[in-house]
């Protein structure tokens, strides 16, 4: 039913989209066309039948000795074995009898882009004319302090820069008298870029300087030579005038974008590149590279690393970039997929998550997901491998990983099954599962070594079975970990004790109704939960410690849907303010901001703002709370 | 007739409105619905259920799209008669339309979020936004429409293999946008 479910909010799209895409509207083309193109299709098609029915296919990989000269023999070699895939059939005529179906062409077609809209930068050559004379001011909470995460939302003491969907927007900050500086759009044409951006993924930094913003922007290359091809353009943008925001440089560098993070001007960008059907005399086509304004470069032999037995076709690729200049200091790429990255003061850990099978007796096989940490130091400038580990479960999200004093902490959901599989006389293949989902779901916390990747401490099932990883926040020798049976909305808060880790103390706060997707210390002892109510609308809770256990403070609720993105939460501890954009079911889109008063929450503010809450923002600066939201932007006096 | 003139129609409590959009908007309406249902009979009725809602919500609505303002009302009563009907009577494009969107469903597996309609309706807006715009008729004709990949094609002046790839494609974007917003369904 969850396809339905997708299928019935499709319900909601805007008129604007259905009326562009109104069959009767759309153009329609000649049929004398159609048919001139089924007709060459065919006789191509008989063509080629002809020519190649009976040929047998070749059953061996192909021969990459001609490389042998290539710096990147080492790599050829493992992708060839590994992306070869022997035929089904001996020849095409047996394909062909197997199914005409299975003859499917994948033609690319040129596809436009939106028009972009609003001023665009100026030119690279326009100098500034104000010296930066700003403050740096961070507004992502970030996990780590010193490791800043990219967002949608920076400022300066001067100026708010925001970015939605590829727009671009400078506002100052001057309380009732703010105003929009400067707007525009990073979108560039299909054209330029030879495909579109992820608009909905860009995230930029502000330099601390606060002269320069450095915007990532994945997109996707749509061009005839590739099936599909991932990259990320990186672009510095020069912000000393806001009035007149300038492109000084652009990169571009191959993958999928994974994360990326700035420590003491350095930016870490990390990609993923995904290996398809690899073309050994074409290095584009399996080997990462960077583009630093004079076409695209590989990365050197040297910083590839494979392991002994090469599984996966897929790099994870690692940029270390000045933050302004875009220089690259260092990089490297290893032959692995990662999912989530945690990034300490020093090193990147960079999760993959793989299921086990494991044959038993009669028949039956026992699959056990598990998730392999690798750990890349990038301390003084270089990129170096350390090592890597593999733990029980997988993790939620990077907030399941933390580094303290040599100890790299993990808390998983862990996952079993055993069944047994029967292959009927037909071919089809049914599974009898004989561990029931609750009785395989289980958690862990892991204490491990990072230099020896000893495990220290382990904690195992401290949830009770069937409960899930919801969200986890490790803050100092303590851990906070909220569990939940999804399906039940309820959801116990665990808090651990690691100061000593062979005596580690937990405290729950039993059963509550709900569960928290996110966990961030509130302050004053306080642990704020952000998450879901037992009707799956907007809970905000906040537990303290006692003796006697974990108890929940202060609760509230709202009929209301709101982001799970935790970097879109406004949370300020000193005055125990959480702000955050949602949509009243009552209202419609509102932006809230409640206080705690140490008994209770308190709405003192509540306003509605003609934006999605997935792209909201707030800061609040001298006693006035400054909203973003796509194109909206309002001030409010939050103490009047 | 201008659709301000129907809409027009319906706030005198003119009979002649019902005509008016059967004129113009029956067959785009039986379109919608029979893309959904698959049977002629069924479709008809839901067409005839959709005057009925359209003139029992015209007044107070003003509609300033006539044809989504319908469009929207037949989909959704289509859906409701297929719940209704239950599995045994679905089949055809709708069917096809759910096992392809069935791969923009991220893992739940991954413990993302639960999500409502609206909030997931917002999602779809929010990505489709971020098309390009033959992209996006491609999309909303084939998972809002259900229109055939036949179809599509011959509406966008495309190969059949270009429109599926390019569909699979923005599935491809759709779901790394609703796993990137946390959304499961």
């Amino acid at each position: 039913m969850k396809n339905k479910k997708l299928l019935r909010a499709m319900g909601y799209i805007d008129d604007q989209y259905l009326t562009e895409a109104d069959p009767r509207a759309m153009k329609k083309s000649p049929k004398w066309r159609k048919w001139t193109t089924i007709a060459a299709c065919i006789c191509l098609l008989v063509s080629a039948l002809g020519l190649y029915l009976f040929l047998p296919y070749d059953t061996s990989p192909p021969d990459v000795s001609q490389y042998a000269d290539s710096e990147y023999y080492h790599v050829i070699q493992g992708l060839n074995a590994l992306t070869y895939q022997k035929p089904k059939y001996k020849n095409n005529f047996q394909a062909l009898l197997a199914g005409l179906s299975s003859l499917k062409g994948a033609v690319v077609e040129d596809v436009e882009m939106p028009e972009t809209n609003g001023p665009s930068l100026g030119s690279p050559d326009t100098p500034g004319e104000e010296n930066s004379d700003q403050t740096y001011e961070e507004v992502t909470d970030n996990q780590v302090d010193g490791v800043i995460e990219g967002d949608i939302f920076k400022r300066s003491d001067k100026y708010l820069y925001y970015m939605c969907v590829s727009n671009l927007y400078v506002y100052s900050i001057e309380k009732e008298d703010s105003e929009l500086l400067f707007s525009c759009s990073l979108d560039r044409s299909r054209e330029e870029i030879g495909g579109w951006y992820f608009g909905q993924q860009f995230e930029f930094y502000l330099s601390s300087d606060c002269t320069t913003l450095t915007v990532i922007m994945p997109f996707v290359e749509d061009n005839k030579n590739h099936w599909e091809r991932y990259l990320v353009d990186v672009v510095s943008l020069d912000v000393t005038d806001p009035t007149n925001i300038r492109e000084t440089k652009r990169i571009t560098v191959t993958g999928a974008y994974l994360s990326s993070r700035v420590v003491d001007g350095e930016l870490l960008l990390m990609t993923n590149m995904q290996i398809r059907n690899p073309d050994f005399s074409d290095e584009s086509t399996f080997l990462p590279q960077i583009n630093m304004g004079n076409g695209f470069e590989c990365i050197s032999a040297d910083n590839i690393m494979l392991p002994d037995t090469l599984t996966s076709t897929r790099y994870t690729t690692v940029f270390l970039l000045d933050e302004t200049t875009l220089e690259v200091k260092s990089d490297a790429a290893f032959l692995s997929y990662s999912q989530e990255v945690y990034v300490s003061r020093d090193s990147i850990y960079a999760t993959s998550q793989y299921t086990e099978r494991t044959e038993q007796a009669y028949g039956y096989t026992k699959t056990d997901v598990k998730t392999e940490i690798a750990r890349l130091s990038y301390a003084n400038g270089t990129l170096t491998p350390m090592g890597k580990t593999t733990v029980r479960g997988s993790v939620k999200n990077q907030y399941s990983l933390d580094e303290y004093h040599g100890v790299l902490r993990v808390v998983t959901t862990t996952r079993t099954a055993q069944f047994k599989e029967t292959v009927w006389s037909n071919g089809n293949v049914s599974s009898s599962v004989i561990t029931n989902e609750t009785s395989g779901i289980g958690t862990a916390l892991y204490c491990i070594d990072i230099d020896t990747w000893e495990t220290l401490a382990e904690v195992k099932n401290f949830a009770p079975a069937g409960e899930t990883v919801e969200s986890v926040r490790f803050d100092g020798d303590k851990a906070y970990v909220c569990t939940a049976v999804v399906l039940e909305l309820s959801d116990p808060v665990f808090f651990f004790d690691l100061s000593d880790l062979s005596n580690i103390t937990v405290k729950d706060t039993g059963i509550i109704d709900g569960f928290s997707l996110s966990l961030v210390n509130f302050g004053n002892g306080y642990l704020l939960g952000v998450g879901f109510n037992g009707n799956r609308m907007l809970k905000i809770e906040v537990y303290e410690e006692s003796e006697a256990g974990v108890v929940s403070v202060a609760a509230y609720e709202k009929n209301a849907a709101f982001s799970t993105n935790y970097k879109s939460y406004f949370i300020d501890r000193e005055n125990q303010l959480i702000g955050l954009g949602i949509y009243d079911y009552n209202q419609g889109y509102r932006y809230i901001v409640l206080h705690f008063d140490g008994f209770a929450f308190r709405e003192v503010l509540n306003v509605p703002i003609g934006a999605n809450y997935l792209y909201c923002r707030a800061a609040l600066i001298d006693g006035y709370l400054y909203i973003v939201g796509e194109d909206q932007f309002q001030v409010v006096n939050l103490w009047n | 007739m201008e659709d301000q003139k129907i809409v027009d129609l319906y706030w005198e409590r003119a009979e002649s409105a019902i005509q008016e959009t059967q004129k113009k908007y029956g067959k785009y309406c039986y379109h919608i619905a029979y893309a959904i249902l698959y049977s002629n009979e069924d479709a008809e009725e839901c067409v005839n259920d959709t005057y009925l809602r359209a003139w029992n919500a015209i007044p107070p609505a003003k509609p300033s799209r006539l044809s989504t303002f319908l469009g929207k009302i037949t989909r959704h009563l289509a859906l409701d008669r297929l719940d209704k009907h239950h599995a045994q009577k679905r089949s055809g494009p709708i069917t096809l339309a759910l096992d392809e969107l069935s791969e923009c469903i991220p893992d739940a597996a991954s413990g993302l979020d639960p999500i409502d309609e609206i909030a997931l309706g917002d999602a779809i807006n929010a990505f489709l936004a971020g098309l390009p715009l033959k992209t996006r008729q491609m999309f909303v004709r084939r998972y809002w429409y259900l229109s055939s990949i036949k179809d599509i094609a011959r509406d966008v002046d495309m190969s059949e293999s270009a429109v599926k790839v390019t569909l699979m494609r923005t599935r491809e974007a759709f779901r790394l946008h609703l796993e990137k917003e946390g959304i499961v369904i």
